[in-house]
């Protein structure tokens, strides 16, 4: 019930932004531009799923841009390599299989060595980066091969704009694959009620009989994953792959994710309610441009958007957590 | 309390002299005559105050269990607010007395706004119950984003004369200022953590915040003066960044969360709070300055840098709860 509501607030406020936003600037609600934000959600939103997946399980993930990187750079070098001719499945699959590998490499150092989770994707991040830009390489590629281009011009559905045209590509799919796959997971098997579980209470997941560490295992291998193809996907979608593109973009698509109603301290969250979070943040930083704020209010903008996020989200945990106290107290008394 | 040397030397102490002395060993080895030159020597003793603050802000956090990523972009917002005053109230030529007048006033409006920044990173964690890390992650963007916003993306610099010579200059032509600095408020926090009350409070608080509040005490106001105090100090670091290069950048030092996060661990503070010294930090704020300045005189690159220091971040996490856990099973002696 509650998740619905913080959903339906999120996407009252969203119709507020877009109106307001809309009357000031009449080209924001043009087909093209909605296509323009729905294509460079694509990526953060693979991303956010990975991000939101960790945050459930009461974690947090700050390593998952330097993973996609990772898988990204190395899939596109491994496939220019061999002369790679064949359609974009093969490498979204290497990619994903890299982004898996990274990912248990997280949950080694997080459940077994118990290190808290921020200081160990910190550590595994720049241990990650250190060795891709060092050893793999640090300069963009521009000359990739055939069959990711192809799949960037693949298209679902295009609409003319101002100058040329503007097109939905088919990687929006990809998308919807993810989000669907966590969905399921998420809400329909056993182990994303483990998810949750150990996001609401490690100890209570453990006693009634959770493998915590398979779990854990999971989701920072399903994380690594989304990465991997997030990674590539953007790769396909710029054309170009550069490690600096995606490094760095974690404070913005961890926003999203808490922006989009996922409890900040685990076991609450929605995939709907992170796309709409994600969607959230695209429009309001190409609204800032269209509506003639300079872009210097970018990072500020995003700041504080973060801090009314995450301080909502703690004075509904409070609210709740005191109304569980009372209700103990009123069963004691009796 | 009496100071025995028992309790300086813990397994920390050991591990970071071990460091010192390999990565002095190998240097003398490998390039001698220029890790142990004077010019060397100096230069490190620049370089150490800015990311030793760092440092010690990180801590003041990291021992109450929580983490405050938003040190730098303190420090940087601070630098350019008063990069901004320095440039209204200096004229062209000030006499001296005026000018140590409104330098002083700088260093106190320094202190001002890192007191309130971290105040306000104090408040979302204490009353809002933010977890720090996602509390800190959005000040630290919002902090940033506003000195962009003054700045408007480039960098102010052509400050008074008195800056730089606090900045650049020598104590009997030898020792740098901003290490005198440094070593001031190395020994205030010394007191302020291990000689003090307050102290005790802290580590209990990191410790077991339940039996802290059981305890009576009143856990928000704990919280508020310990971010508070990291703000501080994240302010003086950003002062000296002024003063040392001139220049103000909202941009300057992203590297330095990292670089201070793995100082503290290396110091022996618990990220899970209630564990970590002022000795630690400040052996361990030299370790890696020897260990960033070899790398740096042998020529490795920024971005294997970051291997390394992602490595022994790990690994000494790793050391540190094994000691931890040794340490609980021996029977629950602390610090």
């Amino acid at each position: 019930m509650k998740k619905q509501r913080n959903e339906t607030m999120l996407l009252i406020v969203m119709g507020i932004v877009i109106v307001i936003i809309s009357l000031i600037n009449p080209q924001f609600l043009t087909a093209y531009n909605l296509i323009d934000m729905l294509r460079s959600s694509i990526v953060d939103g693979i991303f956010a799923i990975g991000a939101m997946t960790v945050l459930i399980s009461g974690g947090i993930d700050i390593s998952f841009p330097v993973i996609g990187a990772f898988s990204m750079y190395t899939t596109t070098i491994l496939f220019q390599a061999i002369g790679y001719e064949g359609n974009v499945i093969l490498p979204m699959l290497t990619a994903a299989l890299m982004g898996i590998g990274l990912g248990a490499l997280n949950a080694l150092f997080i459940h077994v060595f118990k290190i808290p989770t921020f200081i160990a994707t910190l550590g595994t991040s720049n241990i990650i980066s250190g060795l891709l830009l060092t050893f793999i390489g640090s300069k963009a590629i521009m000359n990739l091969p055939k069959g990711f281009t192809a799949f960037s011009k693949s298209s679902l559905l295009t609409v003319p704009a101002q100058v040329g045209k503007s097109s939905l590509p088919a990687a929006f799919l990809l998308l919807i694959a993810v989000a669907v796959t966590a969905w399921f997971i998420l809400n329909h098997t056993m182990l994303g009620r483990g998810v949750f579980a150990v996001g609401g209470n490690i100890t209570a997941a453990q006693r009634v009989g959770f493998s915590v560490g398979l779990i854990q295992l999971f989701i920072y291998c399903f994380a690594g994953c989304v990465a991997g193809i997030a990674g590539l996907t953007h790769t396909c979608l710029v054309r170009t792959s550069n490690p600096f593109d995606v490094i760095g973009t974690e404070l913005t698509i961890i926003a999203a994710v808490v922006l989009g109603g996922t409890n900040i301290t685990g076991g609450r969250g929605t995939v709907r309610g992170t796309l709409l979070g994600v969607f959230m943040i695209t429009v309001i930083s190409n609204s800032l441009i269209m509506i003639g704020i300079s872009t210097y209010w970018q990072r500020a903008v995003l700041g504080l958007l973060i801090i009314c996020s995450v301080t909502i989200s703690a004075f509904q945990n409070k609210k709740k957590n005191l109304s569980r106290l009372h209700i103990q107290k009123a069963g004691g008394q009796r | 309390m009496k100071l025995s040397i028992q309790k300086i030397f813990t397994g920390t102490a050991w591990k970071l002299l071990a460091i010192i002395f390999l990565v002095a060993i190998v240097m003398g080895i490998r390039l001698p005559g220029v890790f142990f030159s004077g010019a060397n020597l100096q230069s490190m003793l620049f370089q150490i105050p800015e990311f030793g603050l760092f440092a010690l802000a990180m801590s003041m956090a990291m021992l109450t269990g929580g983490c405050d990523l938003s040190i730098v972009s303190t420090a940087n917002l601070t630098a350019i607010i008063l990069g901004v005053f320095l440039h209204q109230t200096v004229g062209e030529s000030p006499k001296t007395g005026v000018e140590t007048l409104i330098l002083l006033g700088a260093f106190l409006l320094g202190l001002l706004i890192g007191a309130l920044a971290g105040l306000l990173n104090g408040c979302l964690i204490s009353f809002a119950g933010v977890p720090p890390i996602l509390a800190t992650l959005g000040t630290m963007s919002f902090y940033g984003g506003i000195g962009i916003v003054i700045t408007k993306g480039s960098a102010l610099y052509d400050f008074p004369q008195g800056m730089k010579k606090i900045g650049n200059g020598y104590l009997a032509g030898t020792i740098p200022i901003p290490a005198l600095i440094f070593i001031g408020f190395v020994l205030i926090m010394f007191l302020t953590i291990q000689k003090s009350s307050f102290g005790v409070k802290l580590y209990m608080l990191g410790t077991n915040a339940k039996a802290y509040e059981y305890s009576g005490l009143n856990r928000e106001r704990m919280i508020l003066a310990s971010y508070g105090i990291s703000g501080i100090l994240a302010a003086i670091s950003g002062f000296i960044i002024l003063a040392r290069t001139n220049t103000a950048n909202a941009d300057y030092g992203s590297t330095y969360i990292m670089q201070s996060i793995l100082v503290c661990v290396l110091g022996g503070v618990n990220p899970k709070g209630g564990f970590g010294k002022v000795t630690g930090i400040f052996l361990a704020t030299l370790a890696i300055q020897m260990l960033s300045s070899g790398l740096n005189i042998m020529n490795v690159n920024a971005y294997f840098k970051q291997f390394v220091y992602g490595a022994l971040l790990i690994i000494m996490i790793i050391s540190n709860t094994w000691d931890h856990r040794t340490i609980k099973q021996i029977g629950g002696y602390i610090r």
